[in-house]
């Protein structure tokens, strides 16, 4: 049997013909074999109402050829899980059963993940059974949804005796807004906005990334090298900016001062920095479909490159200064260890699946934009633990410093380009775009109706592929190492809620 | 005339371990390159709380709203056997020793007790991570306390504090100097400070004393706070005690001389917290066991060359 | 008569007559008293009423015997001494088992409950008593043999019974000891191993306090008050009275025996407290760390004498007799506020309980008040002798000599890390227990608690107290009591230092209790202040949940349990307790389920006693195997035996 696979590049467009349609269990198989045998990842699947059918859609990622292979099937309420033979579905037909009620039958841990499913109103998120520890000693410690510090909502389970941690469940979904119903009959006004505010912090990554989705639906909308150089310069430096935001973050969590307040400092520059250049310190507003919503001119160039080498300079001290304490690096080391196997096994994405040995980084492996010209050499370190994640961040920080400055000095004349087309995608469509955002890998899908708006919109955030891994990094850790490990994967609560 | 000046020794700690803690904090910003906060900041914090109203869980009992007044009582009345300023305490006793460390112990026990009260995982968490440490950290403090009975052949808080005095530097100078290394570092781990806890951190699950006080709010907290900045300058003054030789200064000089040794400790404990990181707690035992280590090394020491 | 031997022969008495009483069915069920929480019935009234009286009339004796001012009555004064917990106790512990034997037990078995107890007591006041061997190895076989009838009262669980027997082979072993020591008086040596060995049993030194954890715990709650107040105590009478008499030159073997068991008991008592689950059983192994403390003291005391240094060995013996006293009233007054705990919730597991505070608040103060002195806190009576010891050893620690400063030293830090592991040990009891929110159904059961029960406890305090109050007086006098008893051991003239000691005692406990009214001062100023000036925002403080992260659905099980409070320290000295944990850990990424079971067996069981069973057993077996039936292996034998006895013969 032939594979029947819909073959598209990062990013890519086809027309919804070519989708092939099988049988379930054609498409079960199928979809295993290709786990198995090609080493493809799980990169999205969903569900959703097709007429009076229900689709299931699934997008898998082979990292060693950089193909996306497409597939779908029919189904009627209920499905077999794939859980049990490939982990990297947990997440998703958890997702499915929430939004649509469709049972994945033998899934084993079919809990609410958003608490926000179209049957019941009453959902309160963080309600519903724990997993427990049995035994009179064991006890529990619930920490959130509020938490000390000025972060995010979410809710966390350990199963402790004293100061060891036997299990850890994450409860998520205090942030859920519904962006993806909302972003459906777009695109419009709304739609970018919607799209730099889905995870704040990766708000390039994802106005990049819904750039590209446009552009590869409507042909007409096409950028220009210009265009090219300075969206890897946004997506650099906020890449740049929350990368050095950790590190003081993993200083602090160790209670290393001088490096946690230069971090914190530096941050701040290369928020500025992208400040300079469209006038929003989270990038907002810089990107745009079919080009930028602001260029560069030579006196920006002129500002920026001293303050990059310099921000970069005082950056490598104060990293260096990090890494070469004992006292730091003794707490790095063998805390929050995630092996490669189990990395693989739950389809981790981002810095904390190259930290743990996963060779994927979407600028490497499935190159868009500049990337395509300039290949990237991916960062990736075995030990999987907490050092390992602080070490990829030090790494990519160098890297992208190594690439911001070559191309601010020689960035491609402004052309004079035609004002940008007006939007009008192609009917019946099926678009995916995936662009590497700072924790990892960050994937679009839409389909588009015969008007071409947007039937179906699918976002799915790094962190929705990551939260588990934390939940196993603290199995057999010490709480007190918990602040630590979480920091070092630094997800995204809003990104996931959606 | 030596009456007055301890007098007014005790009234200044009184009035000024908060501007230690206040100092330490500032110190600690300079380190790192940022202003820091004011030194009177523990003050406006402590003048706040007192003014604000409490707010009491259900499961509290009636540990929680006395345990703080209990601490500070202990508190004040095992400093009242400190020789401050280098002057003998005029109620010292032989045994005041003791009543001292265990009055403290038991500002300990009642404050472990007051966080069980609440039932809350993160003041058990902090209560039983005081208790591992503490329990450690007191066999160091009678180990160092044994080296200077030997020294000093008395047991009282003022003879052996002020009797460790010259004589010691010259005889035995090294010994002295591990028992002073050892004591820096239960300094450090009674009070709290990094590398075994952090002050500063907003994290529970790493806290130790914080976390135990996590349900207070209002004057209890704000008594909690003037105990622990008490607590740090009564270490600090039992450090600087052993350190400078009494009968050196005396009168008012002894009174000058006291209080700037407390100020200049608050800048070490301010230099290891801005460049030092935290243990893993697994660690800490094996940081606190180097305290009885080093001091049974200097009683060693003392016992081949007296 | 004394009124000793009236006050036995009327408890005896009175044991006996509730005995036959109780098997006729009539008089067993006649009701004397109706009270709100239970019946007393004849029986039991007379029983309890010969143990009240014959105790009551030794007070006075006993009165004259502690406050009469001269020398020659040092003798009497240890036997009061030893009185004093035994009336206290005993009296307290009948009372409970009143209300304890409630209708659920058949008028047969509180009958046969009276009985024991009462001889238990009468036996106990003989041991103190006696003064030829043979009249105290029967009154110590006595009183092994009643309370191990006592010990097995609930014979239908099967553990109570397993250590029972321990309990009942320990008495068996402690008892031919004895008669070893009493009859093998050629070897001074030898006398004084079995008597450290015999005695030892009894006061729960180290390895040979294998039976104390359960049959402790097996007990019923009176009985075990009796036991771990009263009984425990007697091992060292015995040494005092039996075994440092007959022979002075034993004083300093003694004292370094007695230091050298005590070190280890205490901290080994104290480490095997730590982990335990059930409260009985935790504060057995708190009773193996006190007498270990009393050893300490007393071995110090020996020493000192030997270094003629009569100032320590005058502290030392002072504070293990104040220890000795302080340990009998606050674990017979834990006892029994343990078993208020058990009446309302039927449950003795750290684990299972909490938020007790709110249903028996009286019993949490007491119990919260006595943990904390029995942990050796100010203002307890536990901290009153263990100041004295602490000054006695930094009086060693000062001295010259390094023979007198690495004992003195070892003492020091013994006591320091002792006092403090205690406090965890305590903390954790008296959090588990009434702290926080209830951990199961059974800690919200609030069954009734009889009346009678929490007066005894209110009682044991108020005896608490005046000890408490009059240990400035108690410790010079017994101070006298062991000069008179040991004078002969030290070549100086005694007189001038025990005068010197005595007042430094009498001042330093002064002190220690003005300190704490200065505290307690200072406290109520506080209060005052924080009630006047530092108002709450309204007028009764607003009452919330405690702080839970905003999480909408907060469940007990987020609260340390008394194991998760010292699992750091088990950890930390798992070689030493090695705890037997059975983890089921959650495997995969899917977990069914999980589960953590954690308990400590004793560790000289583990280390000692197990090997011992193992070896012997192994032993037999290949003994047995000599034994092959066949006639010319017995007769080669035979011949190996003779050839080697003439070998032995030649080498003569």
């Amino acid at each position: 049997m032939a594979e029947q696979f819909l073959i598209l590049r990062n990013p890519g467009a086809a027309p919804l013909s070519e989708l092939p349609i099988l049988p379930f269990d054609e498409f079960r198989s199928q979809a295993l074999a290709a786990i198995i045998g090609r080493k493809a990842r799980v990169v999205a699947f969903f569900a959703y109402a097709h007429g009076a059918a229900q689709r299931l859609l699934l997008i898998l990622a082979s990292d060693q050829e950089g193909k996306l292979l497409l597939s779908s099937s029919e189904i009627e309420g209920a499905f077999e899980s794939f859980t049990p033979s490939s982990a990297q579905f947990h997440w998703f037909e958890r997702e499915i059963y929430e939004q649509h009620g469709i049972m994945p039958k033998g899934h084993p841990w079919l809990k609410p993940i958003r608490f926000d499913s179209p049957g019941s109103n009453a959902d309160e998120p963080g309600v519903c059974e724990y997993f427990r520890l049995a035994g009179e000693a064991a006890h529990e410690v619930a920490v959130g949804p509020v938490h000390a510090g000025v972060i995010e909502p979410g809710h966390f389970r350990f199963q402790c005796v004293g100061e060891q941690v036997y299990f850890l469940e994450i409860s998520l979904g205090y942030q859920h807004r519904g962006i993806e119903k909302m972003l459906r009959q777009g695109p419009d006004k709304k739609s970018l906005h919607l799209m730099e505010t889905c995870c704040g912090d990766s708000s390039c990554a994802y106005s990049g990334a819904y750039a590209h989705l446009l552009e590869s639906l409507q042909e007409d909308l096409c950028p220009t090298e210009r265009t090219q150089v300075m969206r890897m310069i946004a997506w650099e430096l906020e890449r740049l900016a929350n990368h050095t935001g950790d590190m003081g973050a993993l200083a602090n969590d160790v209670a290393f001062r001088p490096t946690m307040a230069y971090c914190g400092r530096i941050r701040g520059e290369f928020l500025n920095m992208t400040a300079e250049l469209c006038g929003n310190r989270f990038g907002r507003g810089l990107i745009r479909p079919g080009g930028m919503g602001y260029d560069i001119n030579d006196a920006i160039v002129a500002k920026l490159l001293p303050w990059l080498q310099a921000s970069g300079k005082e950056l490598r001290n104060a990293l260096e200064l990090l890494f070469s304490r004992a006292g730091v690096l003794d707490r790095f080391e063998n805390t929050g260890t995630v092996d490669s196997k189990t990395a693989a096994n739950i389809g981790m994405v981002g810095i904390a699946a190259r930290a743990s040995a996963q060779k994927q980084d979407l600028r490497s492996y499935h190159p868009y934009g500049w990337y395509r010209e300039n290949p990237y050499e991916a960062a990736w370190a075995e030990s999987g633990d907490v050092y390992a994640r602080a070490l990829i961040r030090y790494e990519e920080i160098k890297k992208s410093l190594a690439m911001l400055e070559p191309a601010l000095k020689k960035l491609p004349p402004a052309e004079k380009n035609a004002a940008t087309p007006p939007l009008s995608l192609q009917p019946k469509h099926i678009a995916v775009s995936m662009t590497e955002a700072w924790r990892g890998e960050l994937c679009l899908c839409a389909i588009t109706d015969e008007q071409g708006r947007f039937e179906q919109f699918k976002i799915v955030d790094p962190s929705f592929h990551n939260w588990y891994a934390l939940a196993m990094a603290l199995r057999g850790e010490q709480i007190s190492n918990f602040p630590l490990c979480n920091k070092s994967f630094n997800l995204s609560y809003c990104g996931h809620d959606l | 005339m030596s009456m007055f000046v301890w007098f007014c020794g005790l009234l200044l700690s009184l009035l000024l371990c908060p501007l230690l803690s206040g100092l330490i904090c500032k110190l600690k910003g300079i380190f790192v390159g940022c202003p820091g906060p004011s030194v009177w900041q523990p003050y406006y914090d402590i003048i706040k709380l007192l003014r604000k109203g409490s707010v009491y869980s259900q499961t509290t009992t009636w540990v929680l709203p006395l345990a703080p007044l209990i601490s500070l009582a202990a508190m004040l009345c095992a400093m009242l056997f400190l020789p401050f300023a280098f002057v003998d305490s005029p109620l010292a006793f032989e045994g005041d020793v003791i009543v001292f460390f265990y009055f403290l112990a038991g500002a300990r026990v009642i404050s472990v007790l007051a966080a069980m009260d609440t039932g809350s995982s993160f003041a058990g968490m902090g209560a039983s991570r005081e208790m591992q440490f503490s329990s450690l950290a007191e066999l160091g403090m009678f180990c160092i306390l044994a080296f200077l009975v030997m020294t000093t052949g008395n047991f009282s808080m003022s003879g052996l504090l002020n009797g460790a005095g010259i004589l010691i530097w010259s005889y035995s100078g090294t010994a002295l100097l591990l028992v002073i290394i050892a004591f820096f570092i239960l300094l450090l781990s009674e009070n709290c400070r990094v590398p075994i806890d952090d002050p500063d951190t907003h994290l529970e699950l790493t806290m130790i004393h914080e976390a135990m006080v996590l349900d207070y709010g209002g004057p209890d907290l704000g008594i909690i706070h003037y105990t622990a900045a008490l607590k740090l300058w009564l270490f600090t003054s039992i450090c600087s005690l052993i350190i400078v030789p009494a009968g050196l200064f005396s009168g008012f000089s002894g009174l000058l001389l006291f209080i700037l040794a407390q100020f200049l400790l608050g800048v070490l404990v301010a230099i290891v917290e801005g460049t030092a990181a935290r243990f893993r707690f697994l660690k800490v035992p094996q940081f606190l066991l180097a305290v009885p280590g080093l001091t049974i090394i200097a009683i060693i020491m003392l016992l081949l060359f007296k | 008569m004394s009124p000793l031997i009236f006050a036995i022969l009327l408890i005896i008495f009175a044991a006996l007559l509730c005995l036959l009483l109780s098997f006729n069915e009539r008089s067993a069920g006649l009701v004397v008293a109706d009270f709100s929480s239970g019946q007393l019935h004849l029986p039991a009234l007379i029983a309890l009423a010969g143990t009240i009286l014959g105790l009551l009339a030794i007070v006075p004796s006993c009165a004259i015997a502690l406050f009469r001012d001269t020398l020659p009555g040092c003798g009497e004064f240890m036997r009061a001494w030893f009185l004093l917990p035994i009336i206290c106790v005993g009296i307290l512990s009948a009372l409970h088992s009143i209300a304890y034997l409630d209708k659920s037990f058949s008028p047969l078995r509180r009958g046969v409950y009276w009985f024991f107890f009462n001889m238990t007591v009468a036996m106990m006041l003989l041991v103190t008593q006696a003064e030829h061997p043979v009249i105290f190895l029967l009154a110590w076989e006595g009183m092994g043999l009643f309370s191990f009838a006592l010990i097995m009262f609930d014979y239908k669980q099967k553990e109570n019974m397993h250590a029972a027997w321990i309990y009942f082979l320990a008495c068996q072993a402690g008892g031919a000891l004895l008669m070893l020591m009493f009859f093998a008086g050629a070897f001074p040596l030898f006398v004084f191993i079995c008597g450290m060995l015999g005695f030892g049993l009894k006061a729960g030194a180290p390895i040979l306090h294998i039976w104390l954890p359960g049959s402790y715990q097996a007990a019923p709650a009176p009985a075990s008050v009796l036991l771990s107040a009263g009984m425990i105590n007697l091992g060292f009478l015995g040494i005092l009275r039996w075994l440092v008499l007959p022979d002075p030159a034993l004083a300093p073997l003694l004292g370094y025996s007695l230091l050298i068991c005590g070190m280890p008991g205490a901290l080994l008592g104290i480490f095997f407290a730590m982990p335990q689950k059930n409260l009985k059983r935790l504060l057995a192994y708190s009773s193996v760390e006190n007498m270990g403390l009393i050893a300490c003291g007393l071995g110090f005391g020996f020493l000192s004498i030997h270094w003629q240094r009569a100032d320590i060995a005058l502290l030392s013996f002072a504070a293990a007799g104040l220890h000795l006293l302080g340990h009998s009233l606050l674990k017979g007054n834990l006892f029994l506020l343990t078993d208020h705990v058990y009446r309302a919730s039927g449950e003795l597991n750290l684990d299972k309980l909490g938020g007790m505070q709110k249903i028996l608040p009286g019993t949490g103060y007491a119990y919260t008040l006595s943990a904390m002195a029995i942990s050796g806190l100010p203002p307890g009576n536990i901290f009153m002798a263990e100041i004295l010891l602490y000054v006695a050893a930094a009086r060693g620690i000062a001295s010259d000599k390094l023979s007198v400063v690495a004992p003195s030293l070892a003492l020091f830090l013994t006591l320091a890390f002792c006092g403090v592991l205690a406090m965890t040990v305590f903390s954790k009891a008296s959090a588990a227990i009434f702290l926080g929110e209830p951990r199961s159904k059974a800690a919200r059961r609030n069954l009734a608690v009889p009346p009678l029960m929490k007066r005894c406890g209110i009682a044991f305090m108020v005896l608490l107290l005046i000890f408490l109050c009059g240990s400035p007086f108690l410790a010079p006098r017994l101070m006298h009591a062991f000069v008179g008893q040991y004078e002969s051991l030290y070549s100086a003239d005694l007189g001038a230092e025990l005068y010197a000691s005595a007042l430094d005692a009498r001042r330093l406990l002064g002190l220690v209790l003005s300190c704490v009214l200065l505290v307690g001062m200072l406290f109520i100023l506080l209060w005052r202040v924080r009630r006047k000036y530092l108002p709450y925002s309204t007028a009764v403080p607003p009452r919330r949940f405690t702080w839970d992260c905003g999480f909408a659905q907060p469940t007990a099980r987020m609260q340390y349990t008394g194991t998760a409070f010292v699992q750091p320290l088990v950890e930390l000295f798992a070689p030493l307790l090695r705890p037997v944990k059975k983890i089921l850990l959650p495997r995969g990424l899917f977990p069914k389920k999980a589960s953590y079971e954690l308990s400590c067996h004793d560790g000289s069981e583990q280390i000692f006693w197990r090997p011992l069973v193992n070896f012997t057993v192994r032993l037999a077996i290949f003994s047995h195997r000599l034994q092959s039936g066949h006639l010319h292996l017995y007769v080669l034998m035979l011949i190996s035996a003779l050839l080697a006895l003439f070998i032995w013969g030649f080498a003569m």
